[in-house]
């Protein structure tokens, strides 16, 4: 018998032994789910593009089927409104995000100089988009 | 004794609505009136919920927040003078969810940094195990208590003879919504690799509603992907139902990567089905020795995670073992024990006796019927 406290070192050995004779143990591609730790630039400008989904808007209602149609009717009915809010704001989201690109790729350039000229970025690691103290580019 | 409870939202399949549910059924038993409101309402649940601004609280009335999302007009309660227990539920961590659910990541965001003003403005924080205690703590709350999730597991269908292992194909089991913070994801990568490696039968079953909508479709398409036609994703189930596919299940796989409490935990050890678990946030405390439990530091693989399921589903005695500590966390869990300390606290909190330093200006604070929010009657 293996103990509750025994069974994952028993596993974790399993495991090394199957390694030790080059089984193939992985498990394969597919989706992954992945925490947004550190946004980087390029999600930025994926996230900047508003697009909203007609389908997530529904009813919770018992027989709510007519009340979902009644929503997605207003949803289109209103579409020249909602086209201008998505459009000015998804613009100010693109600038603000192309803006934040630009200053990360320049901190790169800057600390990659200090790194030849044998100096430190400043701070003495590598700079979010942010935190730069140099001007923006113009 | 009065004592009206207020929650953050309230659904019909919402876990925090189902405490509410429960403890009001526990103050109902102890002669205690009050109401159950809400600041975000889903329609099924209106009349036994009702809307925050209906609240009528009289001063000495004890409030009850239960707390689990941002809920900016929460927050006018706080102003309201009866004594103030605060139920932590914990909020889900926003890195797990700005990218799939974003409307729910901003809740989550702004929710988690208003834990520390509701911490501190009421008289006893309670977190619904030690891992939400200790946040509590660190949030700034002057007085802490654990008072775990209130489970009754007589409301539940009987076990049923443990299934034997052997000459069937195993089913492993995951009870909890479909969201990304809980990993179905790894779930199911794991569950493929046990079954190339052990049992090329098996089953999965996942039930849990999807959220956010439409998250399913991504593990549907993972399962084709890697197990394909042996994962069954369902959701929201009847009691009966449920009891049936932990009946059926071989082992409970959780790789969830944050929890609270979880409490199909211990709806799996009245079932006597072994768990495997990676022990996060309340898990470990939960499971106690009763599961074989996955570091989360050592990020074991899902090889590691393939090789415990056979174990958990082949191994009959280390299965006894675990069914015979399962049995000892339920009663460490006992509905009758859990509710003795609800009640102790909530005594506690309209004594006065917390133990905290109150904060007085919370006690004498405007009215806030003209704006709409909870009214105090006098």
């Amino acid at each position: 018998m293996t103990t509750p406290e025994e069974a994952l070192g028993r596993a974790r050995e399993a495991v090394a032994e199957r390694r030790g004779r080059g089984e193939d143990l992985d498990a394969g591609g597919g989706f992954r789910v992945e925490p947004a730790d550190n946004v980087d630039p390029a999600q930025l400008l994926e996230w900047a593009v508003i697009e909203p989904d007609p389908a997530l808007v529904y009813s919770t209602r018992r027989l709510g089927a007519p009340v979902t149609l009644a929503k997605r009717l207003l949803i289109f009915a209103l579409r020249q409104y909602t086209i201008q809010i998505v459009d000015q704001q998804t613009r100010f989201n693109l600038q603000i995000a192309s803006f934040v690109a630009e200053l990360d790729r320049r901190v790169g350039r800057l600390e990659e100089a200090a790194g030849k000229s044998g100096g430190s970025a400043p701070g003495g690691e590598r700079s979010s988009p942010g935190q730069s103290p140099s001007a923006p580019p113009r | 004794m009065i004592v009206h409870q207020l929650l953050s939202g309230a659904g019909p399949h919402d876990a925090v609505t189902g405490q509410a549910r429960a403890y009001r059924a526990l103050f109902s038993r102890w002669g205690w009136g009050g109401d159950d409101v809400a600041a975000a309402l889903d329609p099924r649940v209106d009349g036994e919920v009702r809307p925050l601004s209906r609240l009528r609280a009289a001063d000495d009335d004890v409030l009850v927040f239960h707390f689990s999302a941002y809920a900016p007009r929460l927050r006018a309660a706080l102003d309201l003078p009866g004594p103030k227990l605060l139920v932590s539920h914990n909020v889900t961590p926003a890195r797990w969810l700005w990218r799939y659910d974003p409307g729910s990541a901003v809740q989550c965001a702004v929710g988690r940094a208003q834990v520390p003003e509701f911490a501190r403005r009421v008289d006893l924080a309670a977190g619904v195990s030690a891992y939400n205690a200790a946040e509590l703590e660190a949030a700034g709350a002057p007085a802490v208590e654990v008072l775990p999730i209130l489970f009754d597991r007589a409301r539940l269908e009987a076990a049923g003879p443990p299934p034997a292992s052997g000459g069937r194909a195993p089913v492993i089991l995951f009870v909890g919504r479909l969201t990304p913070h809980k990993r179905q994801d790894e779930v199911i990568r794991a569950f493929a690799l046990y079954r190339r490696l052990h049992a090329s039968d098996a089953q999965l079953v996942l039930v849990g509603e999807s959220q956010p909508r439409g998250f399913d479709v991504r593990l549907r398409e993972l399962a084709e992907q890697v197990a394909p036609g042996a994962v069954t994703i369902e959701g929201a189930l009847s009691p009966a139902q449920l009891a049936q596919r932990y009946r059926r299940a071989d082992a409970f796989l959780c790789l969830s990567e944050h929890e609270g409490f979880l409490v199909p935990l211990l709806e799996t050890f009245h079932y006597g089905v072994p768990v495997v678990a990676r022990a996060v946030g309340g898990v470990g405390e939960v499971a106690g020795d009763a599961a074989l439990l996955l570091d989360p530091d050592r990020g074991d693989e899902p090889a590691v995670v393939a090789e415990l399921l056979h174990l958990a589903v082949t191994d009959d005695a280390l299965r006894e073992e675990l069914r015979r500590r399962g049995e000892h966390r339920l009663a460490h869990f006992s509905h009758e024990a859990v509710a003795q300390r609800i009640r102790a606290a909530v005594e506690r909190v309209a004594s006065g006796r917390s133990g905290a330093g109150v904060d007085t200006r919370s006690r004498h604070a405007p009215d806030r019927a003209a704006s709409g929010g909870p009214q105090v009657t006098r």
